[in-house]
């Protein structure tokens, strides 16, 4: 029997299989780590706070309303936990832009692309509020209704931040050379 | 029409929101606004380099760390809810020497490992897949003196992997040198099979065939030549299915010094 369907998983480890959690690990690990190292863009610290989304979902699985999609409360959850690290961290105008000597992105490790790294560079310049929009609809191509539903934001708003996210992103790859006119 | 409206309409435009007719509005627009023709090209532009960034693999032993860390009860007092508590073990997040250490402690048994084949009936740490079998080569083509600029092929052949799984990844991994390291991911979920790509901007077939719980794999991959620093590096290729190395080829490229 396949057990894929998300509620049905979240049931099965209310009443005690851990394995399901484990399934629902295998399932949404990638897309969550993905988030949360494109929030804080260190491998380290997105593997602590993956790590720590999952055991929260876990510890709070009896407040998920099975209606609604599992990936977008622990998206929620994984945004939440982002945030309050960039904040505990005081990092949000600190975070380091280029990493140690000796340290390098797996962007970098992929094939060295200077594009990727201003790409990384910019989207740590721009606030965490419009950076994380950024992240759900480019990098995760969500739908502006998933959108909604994660954020907890009207449709409408979240169109408009994610325009002046773009917008200010824009200009600041404008400013770094990385998009000319020539 | 004013800009703040103009704007808008980019930005649907960006999104395939626009129809036909407000697409075609919105060229005549552009036509005649300098200005907002150059910000549409660079919006743009830049959504196009955001949609070429790669997705980040996590940690392979992340849900390892995960699954432990729920094991241990938090508030044992409690009996209020319907599911057991658990606490965090958060050792992990506080030491991250420990974290480092262990970390390079894998690196170097993965790299050890590499050089062989690794014998199937190993124990696996995700996937239950038993009875691997085939072999696993790699077919080289015009890799004698490469050049910078230059394209060139690789071609990688298996036997036959006995899947008994419903679902289970294949990594085809091409280690050409430590700044470039590609990565395809085949999925196989007992209906249907899909691909996808993580070798942005080359090209490469992957075939795949199957009856039954067999898997038959074949795959090709070019990359160019970038980077000065990969001349006479071993690289290699290598086939994973899950956390399961199923086997690898090294190759040397050879460059003369220019």
């Amino acid at each position: 029997m396949i057990r894929n369907d998300d509620s049905e998983l979240v049931k099965l480890c209310l009443a005690g299989d851990k394995l399901s959690f484990g399934l629902l690990v295998d399932k949404y690990q990638k897309p969550i780590f993905n988030i949360i190292y494109r929030m804080c863009h260190n491998l380290e610290d997105a593997r602590d706070i993956a790590q720590r989304v999952f055991i929260r979902a876990f510890q709070r699985l009896d407040t998920f309303d099975c209606n609604k999609k599992f990936f977008s409360w622990l998206c929620r959850i994984a945004i939440n936990e982002s945030l309050n690290f960039l904040k505990q961290q005081k990092k949000m105008v600190e975070i380091p832009v280029s990493m140690p000597i000796g340290e390098k992105g797996p962007e970098q490790m992929l094939d060295g692309n200077e594009q990727r790294e201003q790409m990384r560079k910019a989207l740590m310049e721009i606030e965490s509020k419009y950076r994380i929009l950024i992240i759900l609809k480019h990098f995760q191509n969500f739908s502006y209704d998933q959108m909604s539903e994660i954020m907890h934001l009207p449709v409408k708003t979240i169109k408009s931040r994610l325009y002046s996210a773009r917008q200010k992103l824009g200009q600041i790859l404008v400013r770094n050379g990385m998009i000319s006119y020539d | 029409m004013i800009k703040s409206k103009i704007i808008k309409l980019i930005n649907r435009q960006l999104d395939g929101e626009l129809s036909e007719k407000e697409a075609a509005q919105l060229s005549q627009y552009l036509k005649q606004d300098q200005e907002m023709q150059q910000f549409f090209n660079e919006q743009e532009r830049m959504i196009s380099y955001l949609n070429a960034v790669p997705e980040v693999d996590p940690p392979s032993d992340l849900k390892e760390t995960i699954i432990s860390g729920i094991t241990e009860p938090a508030n044992p007092e409690s009996g209020k809810n319907k599911i057991p508590v658990f606490e965090i073990q958060s050792w992990f997040t506080r030491n991250r020497l420990r974290i480092i250490i262990s970390h390079a402690a894998l690196l170097i048994i993965g790299f050890s490992l590499s050089a062989y084949l690794i014998h199937p009936s190993q124990p696996q740490r995700v996937l239950d897949i038993s009875q691997l079998s085939g072999t696993i080569g790699l077919e080289q083509e015009n890799l004698v003196e490469p050049d910078f600029g230059q394209t060139y092929n690789l071609k990688i052949y298996s036997g036959q992997i006995d899947l008994k799984q419903n679902q289970t990844q294949v990594w085809i991994t091409f280690k050409i040198s430590p700044e470039m390291v590609f990565k395809t991911q085949l999925i196989y979920d007992a209906s249907q099979l899909h691909f996808q790509v993580f070798m942005p901007s080359r090209t490469e077939n992957i075939s795949l065939q199957t009856t039954e719980n067999i898997l038959s794999i074949s795959a090709s991959g070019s990359f160019i030549l970038l980077f000065k620093r990969i001349i006479n590096q071993k690289s290699e290729v290598q086939i994973e299915i899950g956390n399961v190395q199923l086997g690898s080829e090294r190759f040397e490229l050879v460059v003369n010094q220019q």
